[in-house]
């Protein structure tokens, strides 16, 4: 089984998040902010971000990421509601992005093909 | 000499009798011949003296001159008190009108000649000495001009005069010297009440008259502010409508001078008006108006207390003296008026609550009034010495001076919102006015400026955006949730999921895509304002982008039926996203405003410097005086159909902020109850 961590604050899109990708799809993991990420030890197969985050925002989660040789290879998808967000994004090196409001539809796409990229 | 037996003889000749009578037929004879020369020396002298004579009365009377010789006559105390006249020449009565003065005294002929006449004369007889001097003579009514002197024996007492009646260029001195004075009076006076109390004394005393008043005529009223007037008479002054005095009246109109010689005996005056003028003690009058385009705007009216009889040259005088006195007044009045409108111009100016200034075609500042001074924090002088470029915000002086430049060449008013820069270098946003000043030939020289510092709104409007920006970005993350339910939702319907259910879901999540899309509109908005739309540009054929909306497009409605041909087109550079959105809203806006259905048209031709994309409707169109400001903020085109024109408005206004952000081009083009073409036009991409 797929692990799937979500790095997001808000409880409904949490909420969603397990809705969307629970099994048979993926293990869902849910984290309230970057710092809970941080002191996680596991990897996931993916990660999730929401640019807005409590603290250090999902743009700099992205940058430790992507320079941790422990998890730079594993893809960053970056969600937000932000229109700016694919340049951002992409200057952080995230791997995919989705522009809030999105249609689930989009998110598993997106979720689906950037594991096929990267593996 | 003669003999006293009458022979003639010789002078030194002596007759004596007795010696040489044998000498007596020889001195006979020589007698005789010296008798007979004696007799022609005699008749030649005779000649000689009648020729002269003759030559002196021709000289005499030759004189243009009057000429007389007078005796002067004294009384016991060898005082000078009459003379008479002993010769007078041709001319003598037509200088002096006497008539046969000859052995007849000055006295005798007019008693009431002036005593200096006999001093002088008295004078000239006792002293002998010549004597050349000017006076009057009031008896006989004339000026005279006189050089007389002593002739003859000294103890005859006989003076001759040669004089000339000057009455006349006496007159005319005179009235030069009026004309002069009223002249210098005028000139001098800018009040018109001054100016009418100067005149109407100046004249009464010039003409002797016992009063003299101007009136003001307007609007069938006569106005009499000052009034000259001597003695005991009583002021005049007050304002007489004109229906009272018909007589006048008539006469005023009539445009010439209304004389009175005896107001008790005159057939002109009726008996009112005559009772009226012999209590006032108007006796005699010489009313004069003054007449502009055919009505009378003036008058002048100068009255005695006794029967006059007016000459032809007073009244011409009087005419003359109303006439420059109606001009001082207008002159005054205009200039009283110009005073004040400066005044109030100045007043408004300078209270102003709005920056007023005026620059040159150049740029300069040539005036500013106190508000714009502190509005940029200058004093006045620091202010002219700037120029236009001294005082915009650097990133609108040229969008200004191109506003400015076509103001100078076409002279049309325009308004503009821009920055301007204090003297501490802060800035305020400004709403100018700019209008042109021409000159006499009609070309632009000048611009006057009204300027209001809007910083405040401005910053308001910043404010409500920077609001409706966090507002909708807050709004984003509560309606993904939403819309990420609602698609669960329709993911778990199935064949058993009753249709009730199904349709509510269904219905719901068309809400959110629509509330989806508000929120899009509202951040875009506030986005661009801000100038956070940031474009993420790339080489784009828009042939496969608006394939793609259109189709998108036509699946959104079943009444009208959205055709697109494509043809070879280079590439542009563009956002596909943000272009992508303006498509769909010129499609959506097609759909809306044609209502009951029909064709829409989508091309895009390549054109010599650019591509341009347009989608054609056959709807309801637009008015040409909206067309311009459809692409404003906040503005919806009034339509027939209530549903047809929902939404906020703001799409049009995005859609035009991107393609100027592309560095396009978007336009409209609309007849009303045809239909609408929007297009818009983008640069070539041109590879470097």
């Amino acid at each position: 089984m797929k692990t799937l961590f979500f790095v997001e604050d808000d409880e409904s899109l949490q909420d969603i998040a397990q809705l969307v990708f629970r099994e048979p799809k993926f293990t869902v993991r849910v984290f309230n902010s970057a710092e809970e990420l941080l002191d996680e030890r596991d990897v996931p197969h993916v990660y999730v971000l929401d640019k807005q985050l409590p603290g250090i925002d999902g743009l700099e989660l992205c940058r430790i990421l992507k320079s941790n040789t422990q998890t730079n290879g594993i893809p960053v998808v970056m969600v937000s509601a932000d229109p700016n967000i694919k340049v951002l994004a992409a200057s952080a090196g995230a791997d995919a992005v989705l522009e809030k409001p999105f249609s689930i539809h989009e998110l598993e796409t997106l979720v689906a093909n950037v594991r096929t990229q990267i593996s | 000499m003669d003999t006293s037996d009458g022979k003639k003889i010789r002078p030194g000749q002596f007759s004596h009798h007795g010696e040489g009578s044998s000498d007596l037929p020889e001195s006979l004879d020589s007698c005789l011949l010296d008798l007979r020369r004696a007799e022609e020396t005699i008749r030649y002298q005779h000649r000689q003296l009648f020729q002269l004579e003759e030559r002196y009365n021709e000289l005499f009377n030759s004189l243009d001159e009057a000429f007389c010789i007078i005796e002067i006559l004294f009384d016991n105390n060898a005082h000078p008190i009459d003379y008479r006249f002993l010769k007078v020449n041709s001319v003598f009565e037509e200088q002096t009108g006497i008539q046969n003065p000859l052995g007849r005294t000055m006295r005798e002929i007019a008693p009431e000649h002036e005593q200096q006449w006999f001093e002088i004369y008295g004078r000239i007889a006792l002293t002998g000495e010549a004597e050349r001097f000017e006076h009057a003579a009031e008896a006989l009514g004339r000026f005279y001009d006189v050089y007389a002197f002593r002739i003859g024996d000294p103890k005859d007492a006989q003076v001759a005069v040669l004089f000339k009646d000057i009455a006349e260029r006496k007159r005319r001195d005179e009235l030069q010297a009026y004309l002069l004075q009223l002249s210098d009076t005028l000139r001098s006076l800018s009040d018109p009440i001054q100016i009418q109390e100067a005149v109407t004394q100046l004249a009464m005393h010039h003409f002797k008259a016992d009063r003299c008043y101007y009136c003001e005529i307007e609007n069938g009223k006569a106005t009499i502010r000052r009034d000259a007037f001597r003695g005991n008479l009583t002021s005049v002054s007050n304002v007489y409508p004109l229906d009272n005095f018909p007589i006048l009246t008539a006469a005023i109109n009539g445009g010439s001078p209304f004389v009175v010689y005896d107001a008790h005996t005159t057939t002109l005056l009726d008996e009112e008006l005559r009772q009226l003028c012999i209590q006032l003690q108007v006796i005699s009058f010489v009313d004069v108006p003054v007449i502009r385009e055919g009505n009378p705007c003036g008058m002048l009216c100068i009255t005695c207390c006794e029967p006059r009889n007016w000459t032809e040259a007073e009244i011409e005088m009087a005419r003359e003296t109303a006439e420059r006195t109606w001009v001082a007044v207008e002159q005054a009045k205009a200039g009283e008026a110009l005073r004040e409108s400066e005044e109030n111009y100045r007043s408004i100016v300078s209270q102003s609550i709005a920056g007023i200034l005026k620059v040159s075609l150049r740029g300069n500042v040539i005036f500013a009034n106190d508000q714009f001074c502190r509005m940029l924090d200058y004093d006045s002088p620091e202010l002219l010495k700037l120029g236009i470029n001294d005082i915009v915000y650097r990133e609108d002086q040229e969008r200004n001076m191109v506003a400015f430049k076509k103001l100078a060449s076409e002279g049309e008013a325009y308004e503009i919102e821009k920055r301007m820069v204090r003297k501490d270098s802060s800035v305020i946003w400004v709403n100018n006015h700019v209008s042109p000043i021409f000159d006499k030939k009609g070309n632009v020289e000048a611009a006057t400026i009204v300027s209001i510092d809007i910083s405040r709104q401005k910053e308001l409007e910043r404010q409500k955006d920077e609001f409706i920006g966090i507002a909708s970005h807050e709004l984003k993350t509560p309606i993904t949730s939403i819309k990420a339910y609602g698609e669960i939702l329709v993911g778990m319907m199935d064949k058993t999921t009753a249709p009730i259910i199904v349709q509510l879901i269904t219905k719901m999540n068309i809400q959110v895509n629509r509330l989806v899309k508000l929120i899009y509109s509202l951040l875009n908005t506030s986005r661009i304002s801000s100038g956070q739309l940031a474009l993420q540009l790339e080489p784009v054929d828009l042939n496969a982008l608006l394939e793609e909306h259109v189709l998108q497009g036509q699946l959104t409605t079943s009444r009208h039926h959205i055709a697109f041909s494509g043809q070879k087109l280079p590439l542009v550079l563009a956002d596909i996203e943000r272009l992508g959105q303006v498509v769909d809203n010129l499609i959506s806006n097609a759909i809306k405003y044609a209502p009951k259905g029909g064709d829409i048209i989508v091309s895009a031709e390549s054109r010599s410097d650019c591509v341009r994309v347009s989608v054609q409707d056959f709807g309801m169109g637009i008015p040409k005086s909206m067309q311009e400001k459809i692409f404003d903020r906040f503005y919806r085109v009034k339509g027939a159909s209530a549903e047809a024109v929902s939404g906020i408005g703001l799409g049009l206004y995005i859609c035009h902020e991107i393609i100027e952000k592309h560095h396009g081009k978007m336009g409209v083009e609309s007849v009303l109850d045809e239909g609408s073409t929007f297009y818009f036009e983008l640069p070539l991409h041109t590879v470097r």
